[in-house]
């Protein structure tokens, strides 16, 4: 009790411009702990209002990432100068990243995701030769571009979609949980 | 509360004219949508992407409103403090919360009637393609939220200054830092000597990360909680200020 008057004649004493900083400081921290609490707690408050339901995934692979028995490392190697080099491929890879990121958002911490650009002649290019990630020689561009994955266990287990083909799309998320199964 | 509303809405009326009163409105809705414009046609290549959607449009939004955000809030506090008109303000038997809230609210309409001039734009995908028109809406909402939260700050800013210069680049300053928290060029920069907590309390805050997501369909509670929390924040400085320098 005599803490808390103390605290009073403390306030009762600061001027008004103390009181203004005072207040103004407040605020800042009671925003800061509001989106802390929004990001950690509202997590699955979402809506997806995309006409393909590009952030919903399927009963089966809910089931499918939580019930994961161990740790995944997915590495999406995608060249940055790909969406400039085929512009008709930007909403794919977009979708893709969107997909992967749901994926690891799902799986209770299981998934770790990687979005990789191998630039020439780099170590991470060489890795991603290794996991056998096809080069794709586009018309424009001088270099060889990557939009591939590579899923590697905690062992030695791996398994990768050497190229994201437009193909594909429609099986986008067959040939993802396929993957991760 | 009734005339703390219709004291807001007095407010707005007034502040909302004022826009069109200059030429001011006229010269920043065609520089918003020229720049708006010529970068998702020649810069993002609209045509070249062959997909019917409005990505190439809304990219460039968190970095054209963070030049002309500032623009318009500018001069909401900066100028009644030069001109001294904000004296005569003060002595009005309204409180300073329902100024601060009719001023903002002029200049978020002003800014939505700048995104409404866009409609052409999505006339134009549909007409051209069948686009996802969900996603447009979502792109539309994040935007006008996000122009929210920086007018907020730039009106916040312009009460600690008489010079509209300064409050026009303070103000783009600091949403320069909220719209590149997110980014790798500076949390790269923090990362080297801050703690762990620090770097994730500062990419939280990143308008950039919110607003992709959005801008992609997908609505999400803490997006719109941030915004919203950050238009909250900035009003209640910005209410804070104006009773200190009232008190002055």
């Amino acid at each position: 009790m005599d803490r808390f008057a103390k605290f009073t004649h403390w306030i009762g004493g600061l001027s008004r411009r103390q009181m203004i900083g005072t207040s103004i400081a407040l605020c800042a921290v009671l925003f800061i702990s509001v989106n802390i609490f929004a990001g950690r707690a509202l997590d699955g408050w979402r809506a997806d209002v995309t006409e393909t339901q590009v952030w919903t995934l399927s009963e089966g692979t809910e089931t499918l990432l939580s019930d994961l028995s161990e740790p995944l490392h997915l590495r999406l190697y995608l060249s940055d100068g790909l969406t400039e080099a085929a512009p008709q491929l930007a909403s794919y890879a977009d979708r893709v990243r969107g997909m992967l990121q749901s994926y690891a958002d799902q799986a209770d911490g299981q998934i770790t995701l990687e979005v990789i650009d191998p630039e020439p002649f780099s170590d991470a290019e060489d890795r991603a030769v290794g996991f056998g990630i096809n080069r794709i020689s586009l018309a424009g561009a001088a270099e060889p571009m990557f939009f591939g994955l590579a899923a590697t266990n905690s062992t030695d287990g791996r398994s990768t979609i050497p190229i994201f083909s437009p193909d594909r799309e429609a099986w986008l998320e067959y040939d993802l949980t396929r993957l991760v199964a | 509360m009734t005339a703390s509303l219709s004291s807001v809405s007095v407010v707005f009326g007034r502040e909302f004219r004022a826009y069109f009163a200059t030429p001011l409105a006229a010269i920043f809705l065609v520089v918003f949508l020229a720049l708006a414009g010529a970068m998702t046609f020649f810069v993002s290549g609209f045509f070249a992407r062959g997909s019917a959607d409005m990505a190439a449009f809304f990219t460039w939004m968190p970095w054209l409103f963070l030049v002309l955000l500032p623009a318009i809030g500018m001069r909401l506090w900066a100028e009644e403090r030069r001109s001294g008109t904000i004296e005569l303000l003060m002595t009005m038997p309204v409180a300073p919360w329902t100024i601060v809230l009719g001023k903002f609210l002029a200049g978020w309409a002003f800014t939505g009637v700048a995104l409404a001039l866009t409609t052409p734009l999505w006339i134009t995908v549909n007409w051209l393609g069948s686009p996802d028109n969900g996603v447009i809406a979502a792109g539309y909402l994040g935007t006008f939220l996000m122009a929210g939260a920086f007018l907020a700050i730039a009106a916040c800013i312009s009460t600690l200054t008489k010079n509209q210069v300064i409050a026009f680049i303070s103000a783009a300053i600091v949403t320069f830092l909220l719209v590149t928290a997110g980014l790798e060029l500076v949390l790269g920069a923090i990362r080297g000597w801050a703690p762990y907590w620090m770097t994730e309390a500062v990419a939280a805050l990143s308008v950039l990360e919110h607003f992709q997501r959005i801008t992609q369909g997908l609505i999400e509670a803490p997006t719109l909680i941030f915004f919203g929390s950050l238009i909250v924040l900035a009003l209640m400085i910005n209410t804070f200020l104006v009773d200190l320098k009232k008190a002055q």
